[in-house]
Parts: C-alpha cells; sequence; structure tokens
C-alpha cells in the first residue's frame, strides 16, 4: 500500500507547502490618469528635451503617484498619497543644472516614497569570459552617466500613452561620446506600463504587476563599444522615504519556474518591513534576453553587486527625497554569462523589472499546474489503489476456494 | 565517408544504415543472450550487456573529442572530421569479428545440444506478432513509459541542473552522465542479485517507484541532486536487469527475435515523440511541469506493471514472477 501512497503524498505536500494563486473577487484595481509634461507651458516642455510622465492610479483608498522622467539620470518614482493628493510641477526649476530639489510638491498627505533611478550605463571588457563586474579593470571599464543622454520626444515614441497605459523613452545622443549610440544606429530604450491592477505580463520573463507597480523595460540595442569582449552593466539607486526602515537585496528560491521557463529565482530590492502599506520595491527575475525575440534559447543571466551607499544624482529622484529623512542605496546590475557570446553576440540585451509600493507579489504555483499534478499523479494513485484492493479481495477469496476443494477430496 | 568526401547525402545514407543496423543488432544480440541463458543467469546477463553498452557510450563521449581536436591539428575541415569518423568505424570492425566468433559458437553449440533445427514445424511469420500475449504488450507499455521519463530528461538535464540547483556547467555534466556511469557499474551486481531471488515484476514495480521518488525529489525539493541522480542511476540499471528477461519468459523461442525487435521500435518510437514534446513543454511551461510529465509517465508505467501482476498472477500462473528456487525446480522440471 505504502507504494500507491507515496505520489498521493508528494500531491498533498506540495498542495501545503506551495501557496495557490487564486483570483481574489477583492482584487483592487485603480483608475489610471497619464498626462505628459502636466501643466507646462514653458517652451521647453514643446521641443521634447524634457520628458516628465505624470500617472495617477486612483484606487478605492488611496491614490499612487508615478513619475516617470528622463531630466536628468532616468528615474521612475511611486509616492502613495491620500485621496485628495495632487502633484505639482514647478517648471522653472527644471533648468537647475545641479539640482532639482522642489521641482516636484504634493498637496495633501503622501504617506509613502519609493524611487528608482539609473545613474550610469557601464561597459566593461571581459576576455576571460567570467561575466563579472567584480574582476573588471578599471582601464577597461567605460562609465556613461546617463543625466547625459539626450532622449528623443516623448510624444513621438510613446503615441497611444493614454489608451495602452504604456510609453517609452529613447535615447537618441550621447554627447560626451557620439560613438556609443551613433555607430551601429543603435538605441537605448527604457519602456514603462502601468497596467493598474493584478496581471501578469504576456511576454518574457512574464512578471506579475499588481495595482500598485510600474513595469519597466530597459532595452540595449546596437551599442557600440571599442572594448574587446565588451559587456554591458548598469548602476542604478534605490530610495526610500522612510529613514527607519532598511532597504534589502533579496533573491528566493522557488520550485516553480512555470512563468520563466528555466528561472527559479526571484529577486528584489524592498523594505525591510512586509507590512502591507508601508514600503516600496523593485522585483525582477534575474534573467534578460539576448533578441527581442524573447524565449529561453537566448535568455542569458542577470547579476546584481550587493547594495552599497548611494549617491543621489541628478534627477526626479532628487525633487522626491528633498529635504526629508530618506534611505539611498546603489546596486550594480551586470547582464550575461559565461559563453552566451558576450553583448556583442547580439548586441542586444533587454531586462525587465517592476518598481511598486507595498508589499513584493509572490509567485505561486498556479492552479493549472496543481490540476496537472492531480490529475497527472492522483488518477494513477487511485487506480493502483483499486487494483491493490482487488489483489487482496482475489488472494482471500482464492484462499478459501482452495480449503473447500480439499475439503470435498478428504470427503 | 560522406564527411571525408563533403557530401550531406552520403553521411544521411550512412546515418539510416547505421541505424538500420544498429537495432538489429540489439534485437539479435538480446535474442542470444535469452536462448543461450534462459531460466538461468539471465539477468546478470542482461545487467552485462547493459553496463557494457553505457560503458562504450562514455567512453565514446570522452574520447571523441580529443580524438578529433588530435587529428584536425593536422588535417583540417570535413576531411579530418572523416578521418575522425573513420576510426570510430573501425570499433565496428571489432564488433564484427565478435559476431563472427558468437556466430561459430552458437553453430557448434547447436550441434552439441542436438537443439531442433528451425526448419522442423516452427515457422516464423511476423504475423506471430497479433499471437503474443497481452503481457508482452504491458511490457512494452511499461518499457515506453519509463524510459521516456529518463533519456528525455537526461538530454534536457543540464540546463536544469545549472539554474535551479546554480551548478557550473562542468558539475552539471557529472551530475548528468552519473545515471550512465552508475548503471554501468551497478547493472551487472543488480542483475546478478535479480538471479538469485527471482521475482522480476517486483523488482520493476519497486524500480519505477524508486525513480517515481527521484523525479519527486528533483522537482519539488533542492535536495542535492546528486543524491536523486544516483538513486535514479540504481533503478534504472534495476529495471533494465528485470524488465528485459521477462518477455524471454513468456515468448517461445522462435519468436523472441521478433519479440525484442518489437519492443526496440516501441520504445523507440515512443522516445522519438516524446522527445520533441518535451521540448516544447519545456520552452512554454518549464522544468517543474516538465517533471510533472515525467511523474505522470511513470505512474502510467506503474499501472502497467501491477496489472502485469495481476495478469500474470490470475491468468500465466504467476511464470513472470517466480522466485529463483521455484524456477530451478520448473527446468529441472522439464528436463
Amino acid at each position: 500500500m505504502s507504494l500507491s501512497l507515496f505520489p498521493l503524498l508528494v500531491v498533498l505536500a506540495l498542495a501545503a507547502l506551495v501557496p495557490v494563486e487564486c483570483s481574489d473577487g477583492a482584487a483592487i484595481e485603480r483608475q489610471v490618469n497619464i498626462t505628459y509634461n502636466p501643466d507646462c507651458a514653458s517652451s521647453v516642455c514643446q521641443n521634447g528635451s524634457v520628458n516628465l510622465v505624470y500617472v495617477r492610479a486612483v484606487g478605492p483608498h488611496d491614490v499612487i503617484h508615478y513619475v516617470w522622467s528622463t531630466i536628468g539620470a532616468p528615474s521612475v518614482v511611486a509616492c502613495r498619497g491620500s485621496l485628495d493628493s495632487e502633484l505639482h510641477v514647478f517648471w522653472d526649476k527644471v533648468s537647475n543644472s545641479s539640482n532639482l530639489s522642489g521641482l516636484l510638491s504634493f498637496t495633501g498627505d503622501i504617506y509613502h516614497s519609493f524611487g528608482i533611478a539609473l545613474t550610469k550605463l557601464i561597459s566593461y571588457s571581459d576576455d576571460g569570459d567570467q561575466a563579472s563586474l567584480d574582476g573588471a579593470s578599471v582601464n577597461t571599464t567605460k562609465m556613461y552617466v546617463l543625466e547625459d543622454f539626450e532622449w528623443q520626444d516623448f510624444r513621438q515614441t510613446s503615441p497611444d500613452l493614454v489608451s495602452s497605459q504604456q510609453g517609452v523613452f529613447v535615447a537618441r545622443a550621447y554627447p560626451p561620446d557620439g560613438q556609443l549610440l551613433n555607430h551601429l544606429n543603435g538605441s537605448l530604450s527604457i519602456k514603462l506600463t502601468v497596467p493598474g491592477k493584478d496581471v501578469r505580463a504576456d511576454y518574457l520573463p512574464h512578471l506579475q504587476n499588481t495595482e500598485n507597480t510600474t513595469m519597466v523595460d530597459l532595452v540595449l540595442d546596437q551599442l557600440f563599444s571599442n572594448l574587446s569582449s565588451a559587456r554591458f552593466a548598469v548602476e542604478a539607486v534605490v530610495a526610500e522615504s522612510d529613514m527607519t526602515q532598511e532597504l534589502l537585496l533579496v533573491s528566493s528560491k522557488s520550485i516553480d519556474d512555470e512563468y520563466t521557463p528555466g528561472v527559479f529565482t526571484m529577486s528584489e530590492v524592498r523594505t525591510d518591513t512586509l507590512g502591507v502599506l508601508d514600503g516600496g520595491f523593485v522585483q525582477w527575475k534575474p534573467v534578460c534576453y539576448l533578441s527581442d525575440d524573447r524565449n529561453m534559447a537566448n535568455a542569458t543571466m542577470v547579476k546584481t553587486s550587493g547594495l552599497q551607499q548611494g549617491h543621489l544624482p541628478r534627477s526626479i529622484l532628487q525633487a522626491l527625497v528633498d529635504d526629508r529623512a530618506f534611505t539611498l542605496k546603489s546596486l550594480n546590475v551586470s547582464f550575461g554569462l559565461r559563453k552566451d557570446g558576450w553583448y556583442l553576440g547580439t548586441n542586444y540585451t533587454a531586462w525587465t523589472f517592476t518598481v511598486g509600493v507595498g508589499a513584493p507579489p509572490y509567485e505561486a504555483v498556479s492552479v493549472l499546474v496543481i490540476a496537472v499534478i492531480s490529475v497527472g499523479l492522483g488518477v494513477p494513485v487511485v487506480l493502483i489503489a483499486l487494483s491493490c484492493v482487488l489483489i487482496v479481495v482475489r488472494k482471500r477469496q482464492g484462499s478459501s476456494e482452495s480449503a473447500q476443494t480439499y475439503e470435498s477430496i478428504n470427503n | 565517408m560522406g564527411a571525408y568526401v563533403n557530401q550531406l547525402w552520403l553521411m544521411d545514407a550512412g546515418r539510416f544504415i547505421f541505424g538500420i543496423g544498429g537495432e538489429s543488432l540489439s534485437a539479435a544480440q538480446t535474442t542470444y543472450a535469452a536462448l543461450w541463458f534462459n531460466d538461468r543467469e539471465l539477468n546478470l546477463v542482461f545487467g552485462v550487456q547493459l553496463s557494457f553498452s553505457r560503458v562504450g557510450s562514455t567512453v565514446n563521449m570522452n574520447s571523441m573529442r580529443p580524438l578529433y581536436d588530435a587529428i584536425t591539428a593536422t588535417t583540417s575541415g570535413y576531411q579530418g572530421l572523416g578521418i575522425a569518423l573513420f576510426i570510430a568505424s573501425s570499433t565496428c570492425l571489432f564488433s564484427l569479428l565478435c559476431a563472427i566468433v558468437l556466430g561459430y559458437y552458437d553453430w557448434r553449440a547447436g550441434k552439441i545440444l542436438n537443439r531442433a533445427s528451425m526448419a522442423a514445424g516452427e515457422k516464423v511469420r511476423l504475423v506471430d506478432v497479433k499471437d503474443f500475449p497481452p503481457s508482452f504488450w504491458l511490457i512494452c507499455i511499461i518499457c515506453v513509459a519509463y524510459y521516456v521519463a529518463i533519456f528525455p530528461f537526461i538530454s534536457l538535464g543540464l540546463v536544469f541542473f545549472e539554474s535551479k540547483f546554480d551548478m557550473d556547467p562542468d558539475s552539471a555534466n557529472a551530475v548528468n552522465s552519473l545515471v550512465y556511469i552508475i548503471s554501468a557499474v551497478a547493472s551487472p551486481v543488480l542483475g546478478f542479485m535479480i538471479d538469485k531471488s527471482g521475482r522480476n515484476i517486483f523488482w520493476v514495480i519497486g524500480s519505477i517507484t524508486i525513480t517515481l521518488g527521484s523525479h519527486a525529489l528533483l522537482a519539488f525539493t533542492f535536495l542535492n541532486p546528486y543524491v536523486a541522480m544516483v538513486i535514479l542511476g540504481l533503478a534504472y540499471s534495476l529495471l533494465a536487469a528485470s524488465l528485459w528477461p521477462m518477455v524471454a519468459i513468456i515468448i517461445p523461442g522462435h519468436q523472441l527475435g521478433t519479440a525484442y525487435g518489437v519492443m526496440q521500435s516501441v520504445q523507440n518510437a515512443g522516445l522519438g515523440v516524446v522527445s520533441i514534446l518535451c521540448g516544447m513543454i519545456v520552452d512554454s511551461r518549464g522544468y517543474l511541469v516538465l517533471e510533472v510529465f515525467f511523474m505522470s509517465f511513470l505512474c502510467m508505467a506503474l499501472i502497467a506493471a501491477v496489472l502485469l501482476f495481476i495478469i500474470d498472477q490470475s491468468r500465466g500462473g504467476g511464470k513472470l514472477n517466480r522466485s529463483a528456487a521455484q524456477r530451478k525446480k520448473d527446468s529441472a522440471d522439464a528436463e
């Protein structure tokens, strides 16, 4: 009997240990209003050199304000505030070339703010094919400061901004080093999507979005580097408005890779508390893709350094953390793995992450997989149990019959 | 030869001929083994046979690369490849030599034991296949359902070990080939053990269950994969040593070659189809679902094995599951 119980035990253990995703009828959906360069009369807003997208996601009890901007270093910030809170942009501060504090101001109550800025694009030489930023020597490493990039007119790159709730910032030039983008006619683009509800992305790595997240796709396409065996990495800075909370870099493993085949880890930078309303997170799967046709064959690894003390770049983040106590950490994210052909292999790398407030969504085994396991293992178990019963019954019958036979012979 | 003259169609033709020859060889040698060792050390012989073929595979995998590298140091391109393949095919000549020696011994044994010649009444016809007992078809099902959970898994295993268990490519390779290495060593030993104890069906059921457990360990836990793969290797050897001899017990001698041939082709057809399916599953749904897929095939094999036991006990008189002592008695009675 123990033979047949085993698969059943496995199914039960799985059901008990692994949380199951259920479609919760009470899931919140936010009303999303997106405006580009809100209330800006100044001429800088018309020629496309200044890009600021304000997303107001209204829920039943609170509002989440997202600001996506490439003023200074490209950043995404998310602030949770009261229902009557509003954002005002003081556009005259934009021309300040060193400090953007005072650019953003909120009326109403803001409970919590969280943001990420991409500060540097790093290209390093990896002749030894170790795919590790740690081993790169200083001589063969180039830093491209993202504050100095020039960006295309957002209205042209994102014509369906309001209807699709998605926009993309495309860098068109890097004045300090024209070759980076011009030599191969390349681009560095940042695509942002705010679904405003619980939905899983329909392209790899199928990250889970909630009503409190913005999804960000960073694409390095046809970038040029004259370093041999070049690889790329980015430096990012994460800011959190509550000084009492620590920022953690967490990597958690799961047995389930059904949404991102071959990837069993989930990484995030989040605040220390898992309280639902306070805190923020950046979440990603440690995988990036070497082609815009994303699949397992052209997936490679994303490695992160530990969290280090961060330094605030000229960016929306600066406006956000304006004279309040804040926690600031930086980390390096490098793309690639040994033997994947370096960046040169395809001249393309795409990485996706989500930024949000509250608690990060957790991957759970889907109902489909649980169903497959139950049927695939459960049905045979039942059949085996039945057949064992059959055997036992037959043996009993057999022995009682032979006993009778003996009787009649003796008589 | 195709490689040497750089013609793809010739290579394809060569591979086709190799495929025909390889499978026929396999069926023939299994039949010879059954004819010579039936009722005695059959399990041990199958174990040794499996062991030798695994050792051969391992040697091949490890030696072709250095051989190719050494040759292409002097002769480049497709000619170098051609020379490497010629050297590899010289081992086929050795195999031919062994086959000739085997043929001589068999003819000699036929004369000494005065074996009734096949012309006397027992004609061999392909149509006999329909007369094969249901136990045979169940054995085929077990064979297919079990092997599809082993071979496609090993071919897709590298990335699984690297990403889930964070192993570097060399360790992942080592863990993956554990199954073959272990079966090379364990098959003869386990075969010997099964000969001593008999009760083949129990061993088959046990081996399938152990394999299920090993897949469950790999799918649902993060336990060191070495453990699961060692267990898998042992279970695989156990099954091979106990399953194949069962065919010899229920099929009469003159149909044995056909039976083994059928079993081989069913196994290969199943493997071919399932391998494609496995690739699709991994690409779309990941490794956890793939493991569950394998486990459900193993459950099918388990059901077939239990059914086999039931049918054998009720209709076959328990022939397939006799202990070694009973078998000795039976063959003594027959003589």
